[in-house]
């Protein structure tokens, strides 16, 4: 019984703890951070840059004198400065909209991503604008990988050259991002995309989170993906990938150029929460997604299992 | 012996679970950042692509032209929409194609918005940054109906030389160069390749009677037109003229 009363007390140290770990981050998540209760990831993510280097310019329109690749290289030094475990990432549409990509093919936006520091980016159809060709000749510049799991290269020069995944370790975290583009037929001309084979994103999506969740063991799964928010018609689309998947925690959404207030929160087909975010296009916005780990026991797999106890054992037993 | 019978044995189903210390996710915030004047730019960065856009800046600022007011697409019949099919349709009649209305790009092909005042060549290539060029399609007349339902469905999109007064859902007065469409003609439509190679899936553009590419950039095309206008003095100045209106 004392074994059993301390092990109460103990688990009733660990909720108040607990608890007041979150009250601590709603009030200053950096000292309980620091405290080693918390761990801490911050996702920084951008999408449909489309080649806007300088920042929109004062004339007077919509989005004048916004975004700008310096001033996000600013705001990513400085969360990189004040956090610890950063993944900066992109769901694609680097190219094209600014004569930038018309007269230097890319090279300068993968160089610029470069410097600050992106771990990973997908792939939009808009980076099919020179061609398969022309993307593979800026890849030396990168010094980050593309993923993109749906879309296969086989007999073009990007073969072997991107990955669908990666899986990224951040402190004790292990984070897995993949990478999904949209159908290109009717998209992209046929001249651009060549041999590329686009595969139904939702069956590629479940193996490949649940490979991730599952085989690998990641604590959150990241779909960087460029098939847009949502759509009239059954087109599939970030909404349709996160009803119909399960395994993913997050999709960093594209394409759709969506302005987001707020996140999305969806159920998986597990009835498990999925949260979409877009921040528009042309790095108007970063997007900064912090994520809280708790320290403690999870349940991994349940086995079905008969045994022979005695009472004594059953107290002792914890069933977590 | 009574001893051991007074020990309960039990068999019982237990549900084990296999536990270890792991890392539980607890909480989530989202947020996203403004990127605005307020945020002082990375010099390094500045620096490091200073070469690029110094080289940009002096061949892309150039005034081509003058605007007399703002272009936007923000509504069915707007002027920027009507600006961009009128300045391909003219440039192309410049340079001798024949053709009977034009639609050069979607909606989604227009790709900036064009201020009032002074228009640099950056403005140009941001308005069509795409590398896409003009082409004649010639299609049966049969095919209008279906090419009209698209571009009702889309919510508009830019014309020149056709009007469309959508009065009800799969109902529309069509008028091309003022005329009644006649169902037994053939129609000659300048569009871009994009579109004619299947873009955005128009499926009055597929199999076509006859295609023929002017290797004219529509870009070009969109600069001729400016450039025509500033020689000659003229600012630009797109009258919203109704061509097309749409029953929500």
């Amino acid at each position: 019984m004392e074994e059993l009363a301390s092990n109460s007390r103990r688990s009733f140290i660990k909720t108040i703890s607990a608890s007041a770990a979150l009250l601590a981050i709603g009030a200053n998540p950096l000292a309980a951070a620091a405290k080693g209760r918390i761990t801490k990831l911050t996702i920084l993510h951008t999408n449909d840059v489309h080649s806007r280097i300088d920042p929109f310019p004062e004339d007077g329109s919509r989005n004048a004198g916004l975004g700008g690749v310096a001033r996000r290289a600013t705001l990513i030094k400085q969360i990189r400065a004040e956090e610890e475990q950063v993944l900066l990432l992109d769901a694609g549409d680097i190219f094209q909209g600014t004569p930038y990509f018309n007269l230097y093919g890319g090279e300068l936006e993968i160089k610029l991503m470069s410097k600050l520091g992106y771990d990973a980016a997908t792939m939009g159809n808009h980076d099919f604008d020179a061609g398969i060709d022309g993307f593979e000749k800026q890849l030396k510049h990168a010094n980050f990988p593309f993923l993109i799991a749906n879309y296969d290269f086989s007999g073009t020069v990007l073969e072997g050259k991107t990955q669908p995944f990666k899986v990224f370790h951040k402190g004790a975290l292990k984070i897995g991002v993949f990478g999904l583009g949209i159908a290109l037929e009717g998209l992209v001309d046929a001249s651009n995309y060549g041999q590329i084979k686009y595969l139904d994103p939702i069956p590629v999506a479940n193996q490949i989170a649940n490979q991730l969740k599952q085989e690998q063991q990641c604590d959150l799964v990241i779909c960087l993906s460029h098939l847009g928010y949502s759509y009239k018609d059954n087109k599939v689309s970030d909404k349709v990938l996160a009803d119909q998947t399960s395994g993913i925690d997050l999709i960093i959404g594209a394409h759709t150029h969506t302005f987001m207030t707020a996140p999305e929160i969806r159920k998986n087909k597990q009835g498990e929460e999925v949260r979409i975010f877009q921040v528009g296009f042309a790095g108007i916005n970063l997007g900064r997604i912090d994520y809280y780990f708790e320290k403690g026991r999870k349940k991994k797999q349940a086995i079905g299992l008969a045994m022979r106890i005695d009472q004594q054992l059953s107290d002792d037993f914890e069933i977590a | 012996m009574i001893q051991q019978k007074k020990i309960a044995f039990f068999i019982v189903v237990l549900f084990l679970t296999a536990c270890s210390k792991q890392l539980i996710l607890k909480q989530t915030n989202i947020s996203q950042i403004n990127v605005a004047a307020k945020v002082q730019p990375d010099q390094a960065i500045l620096d490091f692509y200073a070469p690029y856009k110094n080289s940009l800046d002096s061949q892309m600022n150039r005034v081509v032209g003058t605007s007399a007011i703002a272009l936007a697409k923000n509504s069915p019949d707007n002027n920027l929409s009507i600006f961009f099919a009128d300045a391909v349709a003219a440039s192309c009649k410049q340079r001798n194609a024949v053709f009977d209305f034009a639609f050069p790009t979607t909606n989604g092909g227009i790709r900036n918005s064009m201020p009032q005042g002074d228009w640099t060549l950056r403005n140009i290539y941001e308005l069509m940054p795409f590398e896409n060029e003009c082409v004649l399609l010639t299609i049966s007349g049969k095919k209008i109906n279906s090419l009209v339902d698209f571009i009702i469905a889309k919510g508009g999109q830019p014309l020149a030389g056709i009007t469309i007064q959508s009065i009800a859902p799969a109902a529309a007065i069509v008028k091309i160069n003022g005329l009644a469409v006649d169902t037994n003609r053939t129609f000659v439509v300048l569009t871009s390749d994009y579109l004619a190679n299947g873009g955005d899936g128009i499926v009055a553009f597929s199999q076509p009677i006859n295609k023929v590419n002017l290797h004219y950039k529509i870009r070009d095309a969109i600069l001729d037109y400016v450039q025509s206008q500033q020689l000659i003095g003229k600012t630009i100045n797109p009258n919203i003229d109704g061509r097309i209106s749409i029953q929500q």
